[in-house]
């Protein structure tokens, strides 16, 4: 705030952040004990009556709000709101006026003022002014300057212009950092670490939605609602405090036209995005979007296998069938040869034929295989040992760690 | 299109998660997985929103609502992320508007503002407040005692009425005459400046008394009882630390290096002078300065009883000062730190009065450095028994009252050592929680009958809640929300306790301090629910409450609809006249906000002029125009007039070169 004495106008800009409460002091009603000084103190009693009362002065509403006293921080995705009031402290009628504000920034220049030229006046009389409200919704960091340049006119003079520049920082308010699992079952599973990387500013993460890209939807249930968000961190209040981290994990699900689409889905590396809604102090509101996440795509080769039923847990020593899907993902078709391999310490037998040739699978088809096979070791079993062999490249595809069985004694 | 644009950030945004790939995480670590995390922190770019959609309370009645739908990634602007090396370049968190540069290169600043302005920012940076105004509980109280019977601010009196408590089955305990209108002055008359005793010392602080007070003081003089006896002795009870304990039991046993006592003494022979008076010197010359005649130490009579007539008109310092003389005719006077004294329960009295006028006063280093002689106030020598050759009524226990405890506990919080503060209020809990807990024991040795119990039951269990309220603002000051939150359900599922819609209300306001608005607004129904719509302080308080959830939802226009409203129930309500004018600020109409201030101090000074309204006025004065400095000396004149030293002179913002 600033004004030269010499200008007609004064610019004067200040910032319009959230007023604050007044957190008084829960001791000023014992005082009354100091207005008498006799040890009974009769006065604790009054204290003691009120006690209740005490709690409510807890930020009361007996005191009024106050305007901030200082510029305070400002961060990525919350707005900038100040106030601009241009005042005629001259002693004459000055006319031709024309306001502009600005934000000047390291990339670009953001006009300001509402309408998107400049706000004109005809004339500002004696001591008249004009008040507007800037309003912008800071999408860079780094250094900042607003720009406020009036132009105007004394009587019949020339043109006079003047203009104020003032800078702020805009800080980096949460670290974001995410993790992909693909699972076979073609899911998404995205982890998300969210960090308060302010300073001062406990954040209330009012939200963190995934907004996911064409192929996929965000299963119900999950991160699509955090209403119930106190709950689930396990405290009384939804609150991110500096330097603290959360952990998020949204499920993406391919969606159910896709779902057969392998070759599209594989080609998808792009998940979607995160979508961060926060709330401070007094409700300040900031919102953040990432960019396209991107996952790392899962390779399956040109033959894909999957598992389609398995029972879990098994018995040990007690034959299971369970159902193999053996999927053509390649350009050509495919003609295969499943392979029982069996390892020198076995924790399950398989039974059936190796060696099996299968028949013909044409792009994109798929076959179902059904095998048996004995678990001998209890414990948390891998299945592994299936191999298929492209009877024409002479290639072997080997799936270790298929899935996992629990065979219980 | 933009997507072209866009598309190469990403890649280069993409370009940067390889190279953060091939360090890995740690947590990539943990979980055995080939890492892909990705720091996509560069790649955050934003939504674009239009610019009126914040301010919807639409957001706020759904909190499920997912963004508009604008937000399809086409509509994205070529938002810039930025770049990793920028970081390097440490940014000025607190650079604030006062150091612009001119484009004319013809830098004039207006020192008188802005220096002072600067000054008052930093100082709101280093505390959570952005200035720590200590709410003056008189002047605040004596206002809501103005300001009509039926205010919301009366709700505790009233309601101690309504709640049957120990102190209210005590009928009249007070027989003396004069000791009974004592107690009323203490509590309630003093409120207001009312003349009540300071007529005689002849200040011009001459208020007529208003005849509701008379009411008040009629209606608090039934509810303001003395403590009864088994209180008074109950009052007493503490738990000494072991060693203390050992001792008491076995008096001048091996008193010897077991433990030194405590001899405290005034650190400051110079007695503490009028800040507004020196304001007002500065500005306006020796002889405006003479004008200003506050109530001294000097003209009341030197005993309790000046002290009681000086914090009665709200001259705190001169006040503090008295206190001084008198402890230094206890011996414990200036440069008297460390020289052998008597603690007697008159002279804790006068320490605990006067530590807490200095922290009133904001002369918090000074109360911090005068209270260090104290020690933690558990040594023998603040124990009855320390004392038989005195203590001809067989008392036992402590002889530091209560409040000084819990004044001592708390007053590290205001001296940037919130966390030693926290500590010594749990330990301070947890003492009376065993007090609590072995009550039955307690009354056994003081042969208390069970009705007598059932008072000092009262009495301690009152006292945790009057640490647990400490506690909160502790927990607030540390930005604690969860121990905030979590010490408020605990009160409010009290056993016993009757739902208060105040204290809901308090609650709720806590949870827009967080930033949560869905349970803040939950928090203020359920005080609705509580509240009588037909009675204007219940209204009053409910329109008060939705006007903060509306500025949370930045929807200043509805908030002001709503400060307007209850001021129109209760116009001479000087937070209503202050809040609305922060929302006339807000919505772009500041010449009326600061009229309206203006109108209301000028014409109803003894009742608007507080530290929240001088503050917002003053700090509209620098918005306004180039007369800031001798608008805000004429707020100053103002104030001079009609307050003593229990306003805050930093509200004024103006600084002494």
């Amino acid at each position: 705030m600033e004004n030269k004495a010499d200008q007609v106008l004064s610019i004067k800009v200040m910032r319009l952040s959230r007023p604050l409460f007044t957190q008084c002091d829960p001791h000023h009603l014992e005082f009354f004990y100091l207005t008498d000084t006799k040890p009974s103190a009769e006065t604790d009693c009054y204290s003691l009556v009120h006690a209740d009362h005490d709690l409510d002065m807890t930020l009361s509403s007996r005191h009024g709000l106050l305007l901030p006293q200082s510029f305070g921080t400002i961060y990525l995705g919350e707005t900038f709101q100040s106030y601009l009031r241009v005042q005629n402290v001259g002693s004459f009628l000055v006319s031709n006026i024309s306001i502009k504000a600005d934000l000047q920034t390291a990339a670009q220049r953001l006009p300001l003022t509402k309408k998107k030229n400049n706000v004109t006046l005809d004339q500002l009389e004696p001591q008249q002014s004009t008040d507007d409200i800037l309003s912008h919704e800071i999408t860079e960091l780094g250094t900042h300057i607003l720009v406020c340049e009036v132009s105007y006119q004394v009587g019949l003079g020339e043109v006079m212009t003047s203009s104020r520049y003032y800078k702020f920082q805009v800080l980096k308010p949460l670290d974001v950092k995410t993790k992909f699992y693909n699972a076979e079952s073609d899911d998404v599973y995205l982890e998300a670490q969210i960090q308060n990387t302010t300073l001062d500013k406990p954040l209330c993460l009012d939200k963190v939605t995934m907004e996911p890209s064409s192929l996929f939807k965000v299963q119900a249930g999950w991160g699509t609602s955090w209403s119930n968000a106190s709950q689930l961190f396990g405290g009384i209040v939804n609150i991110v405090q500096p330097g603290e981290i959360r952990q998020y994990l949204h499920c993406l699900k391919p969606k159910q036209d896709v779902r057969g689409n392998l070759r599209l889905l594989r080609g998808e590396s792009n998940i979607g995005k995160l979508d961060l809604t926060w709330r401070t102090t007094i409700g300040d509101r900031g919102r953040l979007q990432t960019s396209q996440l991107q996952r790392m795509v899962p390779n399956y080769g040109d033959v894909r296998l999957t598992i389609q039923e398995l029972p879990n847990p098994v018995k040990l020593y007690e034959a299971i069938s369970f159902v193999c899907k053996i999927t053509n993902t390649s350009e050509r078709p495919v003609e295969l040869s499943l392979v029982l391999d069996i390892r020198s310490k076995p924790a399950i037998l398989w039974t059936g034929i190796s060696n099996r040739p299968l028949e013909k699978i044409d792009p994109n088809h798929s076959v179902e295989v059904c095998l048996q096979l004995v678990p001998i070791m209890p414990g948390l079993q891998s299945l592994s040992g299936l191999k298929l062999i492209d009877l024409l490249l002479k290639r072997t595809y080997d799936y270790p760690d298929i899935a996992q069985l629990l065979v219980l004694p | 299109m933009a997507s072209g644009l866009t598309d190469a950030l990403e890649k280069l945004a993409l370009k940067a998660e390889q190279s953060e790939n091939e360090q890995g995480t740690s947590l990539s670590k943990y979980f055995g997985q080939p890492g892909n995390t990705d720091d996509i922190f560069d790649s955050i770019v934003k939504p674009s929103r239009l610019a009126d959609e914040e301010p919807k309370i639409n957001f706020f009645k759904s909190p499920n609502s997912t963004p508009s739908k604008e937000d399809v990634p086409q509509n994205y602007p070529p938002t810039f992320a930025f770049k990793k090396g920028e970081k390097e370049s440490e940014p000025k968190i607190f650079s604030y508007f006062s150091q612009p540069t001119t484009a004319t290169g013809e830098l004039k600043k207006n020192n008188d503002a802005t220096e002072f302005f600067d000054q008052m920012s930093q100082l709101a940076s280093k505390s959570h407040e952005p200035i720590e105004i200590t709410g003056s509980g008189f002047r605040l109280s004596s206002e809501d005692i103005n300001l009509s019977k039926a205010s919301s601010q009366i709700v505790p009196v009233t309601e101690s009425t309504t709640i049957p408590s120990p102190q209210n089955s005590e009928a009249s305990v007070s027989t003396d005459p004069e000791h009974s209108s004592q107690v009323s002055s203490s509590s309630a008359a003093n409120l207001v400046n009312s003349g009540y005793n300071v007529s005689s010392v002849g200040t011009r602080r001459v208020f007529t008394p208003q005849p509701v007070v008379n009411n008040l003081i009629n209606e608090t003089d039934q509810t303001m009882k003395t403590l009864s006896d088994s209180q008074e002795r109950a009052s007493n009870w503490w738990i000494p630390k072991e060693a203390v304990r050992l001792w008491l039991q076995s008096p001048r046993a091996n008193l010897s290096e077991a433990f030194h006592p405590s001899y405290p003494g005034l650190l400051n022979s110079i007695e503490l002078t009028d800040p507004m008076k020196d304001l007002l010197r500065h500005y306006d010359g020796e002889a405006a300065a003479a004008e200003r005649q506050t109530l001294s130490a000097d003209l009341v009579t030197q005993d309790t009883q000046g002290i009681r007539d000086l914090i009665k008109v709200g001259c705190y310092r001169a006040a503090a000062n008295l206190c001084g003389r008198l402890l230094t005719a206890c011996g414990q006077g200036y440069g008297k730190t460390g020289q052998q004294s008597k603690h007697t329960p008159h002279s804790l009295h006068l320490w605990m009065t006067r530590l807490a006028l200095l922290k009133k006063s904001n002369l918090v280093e000074m109360a911090v450095n005068e209270l260090t002689a104290f020690g933690d106030l558990d040594s023998p020598e603040f124990y009855y028994e320390y004392y038989p050759e005195l203590n001809d009524q067989k008392k036992s226990g402590t002889m530091v009252p209560f409040t000084f405890r819990l004044l001592a506990a708390e007053l590290p919080a205001h001296h940037n050592r919130v966390n030693e503060a926290h500590m010594k209020l749990c330990h301070l809990l947890s003492t009376v929680r065993r007090i609590v807990r072995d009550i039955d024991k307690f009354a056994a040795s003081d042969k208390m009958n069970e009705d007598e119990r059932r008072e000092a039951a009262n009495l301690w269990f009152d006292r945790e809640t009057a640490v647990i309220q400490s506690l909160i603002s502790c927990s607030l000051m540390k930005k604690d929300f969860h121990n905030v939150v979590r010490l408020f359900h605990k009160q409010l599922h009290r056993p016993g306790h009757t739902p208060n819609p105040a204290l809901y209300s308090a609650l709720g306001r806590v949870y827009l301090q967080i930033g949560d608005i869905p349970l803040a607004q939950q928090a203020f129904n359920c005080a609705v629910d509580l509240r009588d719509v037909s009675k204007p302080s219940d209204a009053i308080a409910s329109l008060t409450d939705a006007g903060l959830v509306a500025i949370a939802q930045n929807a200043f226009v509805d908030a002001l609809g709503y400060f307007q409203q209850a001021l129109a129930l209760q116009p001479d309500n000087p937070v209503l006249v202050n809040n609305t004018a922060v929302c006339l600020l807000y919505v772009g109409r500041m010449r009326d906000g600061m009229l309206l201030l203006e109108e209301n101090l000028g014409t109803k000074p003894e009742m608007m002029i507080r530290n929240d309204t001088v503050l917002n006025v003053c700090t509209l004065y620098e918005l306004e125009s180039s007369l800031t400095v001798q608008r805000k000396l004429g707020m100053l004149r103002l104030a001079s007039k009609w307050k003593n030293d229990d306003l805050n002179v930093a509200s004024f913002k103006l600084q002494i070169q």
